[in-house]
């Protein structure tokens, strides 16, 4: 598979993944604050202050061949998370995961509580409230963490590295045929690369400030 | 009927104990029969405090409320709010923002009883504007919306606060005497927190005036 095209999939999985663990995680914590809601917000943002290498080496030891969960996910399931496409996704969603959180729970520190106490005292569940009332009200801002997080992972380098190594068609993505293509002198190759990932990210930055825009 | 249900002609009884900081504590004693009992004092003094408790919105450190045979607070029984019959409408009226004024009103609307919120929306005058965002409502257009909704749960206790703070005389005298009469043609307690002493002053109901957290019946 083509490096951009890889990066694509591999971005949309890791975004769907981080939005999956990260809008419940910051409802919650913007629901009910606390040490554990900060606890809980201090470990998701953490990979944005961290090198991508060093999420790469605790995505490999936690993960990789030599570890329980790895062992044990290769056992059941027949292939390794190591040095595939599911270790590349795992490493692009965590990095992702800090963009996704932060923009949500903002957005659902937002919406009004009284809104809320009136949903509950019209008798409405509460999943029904967030699905109702608070998805919808937060959209926006969730909306624009995922776009976000979808651009971080798009370009990931150094996690993915790490966990997924540079597999040609498998885990090579856009990011590392970069690397790849000034090692072996192609510069053609880096330059076309690099345009495109820089069309992307300003793309994706675009859509974040026309999404705003019509906010207002 | 549950023990938490609707109950036309049910008084409500309430003694409840808060003591929130050093700054403010409720100490209320409150009977209400049927039909509109309104809360007069200045802000702050616990008005909201107060109707909140009973929404269940606050807990109570001690005391009970009852609605008719029904034990909504006391003793080792609390009931959710979510369980409570009550319609409630803050200050802010707190319209769901991305909804209609039609949706906003069915949102909460009795489930027994599909023509709920429509009667509902009739009977505070919502049908010409049923289809309008919250926003581009008028303060008076939002009110009824909110009262609406309220109502359209069927509830047996109708909790109003500062209905008719943000709307001009004649259109809050018009608003008062509109929940009047849907108070006494279901037969439920509405308790409403209003500091606008002239705005009701000559329509019926028992008055009480709430003041730095406590309560006293106001000869009428």
């Amino acid at each position: 598979m083509p490096p951009l095209v890889l990066s694509f999939r591999i971005a949309l999985f890791a975004t769907l993944l981080a939005a999956l663990v990260a809008i419940p995680l910051a409802h919650r914590g913007a629901r009910r604050p606390g040490i554990a809601a900060r606890i809980v917000g201090a470990v998701t943002t953490v990979p944005l202050v961290l090198p991508p290498t060093v999420l790469g080496y605790y995505l490999l030891t936690a993960l990789g061949p030599g570890s329980t969960v790895g062992a044990a996910f290769e056992r059941i399931f027949g292939a390794p998370i190591a040095f595939t496409e599911l270790g590349a996704v795992l490493a692009a969603a965590l990095t992702a995961l800090p963009a996704v959180f932060q923009a949500s729970r903002a957005a659902f520190d937002e919406v009004d509580p009284s809104v809320l106490e009136v949903a509950r005292t019209l008798g409405v569940r509460p999943l029904r409230v967030f699905y109702s009332i608070e998805l919808p009200l937060a959209r926006a801002g969730i909306v624009a963490g995922v776009v976000l997080g979808f651009a971080r992972a798009l370009g990931d380098f150094g996690a993915t590295m790490m966990i997924a190594g540079n597999i040609p068609g498998r885990t090579r993505t856009a990011s590392i045929a970069i690397y790849d293509a000034m090692q072996s002198g192609d510069g053609a190759e880096a330059n076309r690369l690099a345009l495109w990932l820089t069309g992307i990210g300003f793309a994706c930055l675009f859509a974040l400030g026309s999404l705003s825009r019509r906010r207002r | 009927m549950s023990s938490s249900g609707r109950s036309v002609g049910a008084s409500l009884d309430l003694h409840a104990v808060l003591r929130r900081d050093a700054r403010f504590s409720l100490d209320v004693r409150l009977r209400a029969e049927p039909g509109v009992t309104w809360l007069l004092g200045p802000s702050g003094a616990g008005k909201t405090t107060l109707l909140r408790v009973v929404a269940g919105l606050e807990r109570p450190d001690s005391g009970h409320l009852r609605v008719g045979d029904a034990t909504w607070f006391g003793g080792d029984r609390e009931v959710p709010v979510e369980a409570r019959r009550v319609g409630f409408v803050p200050q802010s009226m707190a319209l769901f923002p991305h909804m209609t004024a039609r949706a906003n009103i069915a949102f909460g609307a009795d489930p027994t009883d599909p023509l709920a919120a429509e009667r509902a929306a009739h009977r505070f005058r919502t049908t010409a504007f049923l289809d309008r965002m919250p926003r581009t409502l008028s303060g008076g257009e939002a009110q009824r919306v909110a009262i609406a909704r309220a109502v359209a749960r069927r509830p047996a206790v109708l909790l109003l606060d500062e209905p008719f703070s943000a709307l001009d005389e004649e259109l809050a005298a018009e608003l008062a005497q509109e929940v009047v009469q849907y108070t006494e043609e279901e037969g439920i307690v509405t308790l409403c927190a209003s500091h606008r002493h002239g705005v009701h002053a000559a329509l019926p109901g028992a008055r009480w005036v709430v003041r730095a957290g406590t309560l006293s019946a106001l000869a009428s």
